[in-house]
């Protein structure tokens, strides 16, 4: 299948295409894509900050592009920081508007998060499955192991909207699925061998 | 379950060849052939959580060279990779994201360009830096910190500004430069050197030459992982076996 990348100004495309191709898919660039009728699954890489991030998209109209794609029933997946703005609100050098297709906030673990939690979620976790029929974590076992490298979490409004969440001395939203049209991975599926290109081939059979 | 500690193989390169080094002192060993040759990349990114590739060759870096190497590892492994190697600025830590980085390495670069490296944390995040601080006792017992190659005194242990470091960076390689290739073991205990209050993770390396090392230092408290640039103990397969003692040994791996 051909699935599309969306760039946010810095992430790193290269792994996340790479993997798709393993699968057998692929890959192109959402923004240049000129048939929008072509565009089925769009997929958002993550590095960055929030705030930059948004800045490129916003500034490229991307903003309105993803919206108009998922408006019109397509699907996203937000991998790490791409995950994160699929939120409301993100507290990364200031306040900054994310999509808002997830109803929740992006926060930094410091400051807010006590006693001895790291500031950062660094290595491989498991998962805590919340929600079973999510056809993201279908075969996903909750002893498999993913690969998170993070300092700031997305905490969620909607619990019905969190698939998934790890702990890290707190628990975090570790993978989302709203309507089985917007999801998203803390972790890096990317990097999370055989278990994460498990996640990559259930989106795009989602 | 939860969190698991972090086996982490680190490649040394320079000028052409991967190199072994001892109290950061290099000596050449092979190329990007040989390194293929000797170790099989997909059995190796399932025996290791992350491989750390550095650039120490002249300047300028990172060297074509260098990226010519990064280029035939990072498409033959599903796992995160960290470069680094004289990093001092935006655009260098831009190179390297494009070349497929995960993380970066920042050592140097935080002693002598700090409001660079500050610049690079806010743009790219502080889960994207690693700091790596390369460490040695000097002649009346304190702890001192080196920068460009070891060969330049840094700060001294207690003049760490570990706030700012909290700032801009998401983890600590804290390397011993004694221990450094002498497969003598971790200096565990120098976890101490890093105030309580900093809540970074902590990876340690020097010293690592079996798998009881390994073993040893993930049960140390407050160590998140450890790494080893042992080129010539853990080829083939040893790094698996390793890494499978390792965890019935009770280290708290993942297991793939």
């Amino acid at each position: 299948m051909l699935v599309h990348i969306l760039p946010t100004g810095s992430g790193n495309v290269r792994s996340l295409a790479g993997a798709l191709e393993e699968l057998g898919h692929s890959v192109a660039n959402f923004q240049d894509e000129l048939d929008h009728k072509r565009v089925r699954k769009v997929l958002i890489p993550g590095v960055g900050s929030f705030a930059l991030a948004m800045g490129y998209l916003r500034s490229h109209g991307l903003v309105e592009k993803t919206k108009e794609f998922v408006e019109s029933g397509g699907q996203v997946l937000g991998i790490c920081l791409g995950m994160q703005i699929l939120s409301e609100t993100g507290f990364e050098h200031g306040e900054h508007r994310g999509f808002g297709f997830i109803a929740g906030t992006v926060l930094p673990f410091r400051g807010n998060t006590g006693g001895d939690i790291s500031e950062t979620h660094v290595g491989f976790n498991n998962l805590e499955i919340t929600n079973s029929e999510s056809n993201l974590l279908r075969g996903v076992s909750s002893s498999e192991d993913f690969y998170f490298t993070h300092s700031f979490f997305l905490s969620s409004n909607s619990s019905s909207e969190v698939a998934a969440l790890s702990h890290n001395g707190v628990a975090i939203a570790a993978a989302i699925d709203k309507d089985n049209q917007v999801f998203g991975t803390q972790f890096h599926p990317e990097k999370s061998q055989d278990q994460g290109l498990r996640i990559l081939k259930n989106f795009v059979d989602a | 379950m939860a969190l698991k500690n972090r086996l982490i193989f680190e490649l040394l390169f320079s000028d052409g060849s991967f190199i072994q080094s001892r109290n950061f002192s290099h000596q050449k060993v092979g190329s990007i052939e040989w390194l293929l040759d000797r170790y099989d990349l997909n059995n190796l990114s399932k025996s290791v959580d992350e491989i750390f590739i550095t650039d120490l060759s002249q300047d300028p870096r990172p060297s074509s060279k260098f990226e010519s190497v990064v280029a035939k590892i990072i498409d033959k492994v599903r796992i995160p990779v960290c470069l680094g190697g004289g990093v001092a600025s935006l655009e260098h830590a831009n190179q390297l994201l494009g070349m497929g980085a995960d993380k970066i390495i920042v050592n140097t670069g935080y002693f002598e360009e700090p409001d660079q490296i500050a610049q690079v944390a806010s743009v790219h995040g502080k889960q994207f830096m690693v700091l790596s601080i390369d460490w040695m006792r000097d002649d009346v017992g304190n702890v001192q910190l080196m920068k460009s190659r070891g060969r330049t005194k840094a700060l001294r242990i207690e003049d760490v500004p570990w706030d700012s470091v909290s700032q801009s960076f998401g983890e600590i390689l804290l390397r011993s430069i004694d221990r450094d290739g002498t497969g003598n073991g971790l200096h565990v205990d120098s976890t101490n050197f890093i105030p309580s209050e900093v809540k970074l993770p902590i990876v340690l390396s020097g010293g690592i030459g079996k798998a009881e090392h390994i073993i040893e230092g993930l049960t140390t408290p407050r160590v998140s992982g450890v790494a080893t640039a042992n080129l010539l103990n853990f080829i083939g397969d040893s790094m698996g076996h390793a890494r499978n003692s390792a965890i019935e040994k009770g280290a708290n791996l993942s297991r793939f």
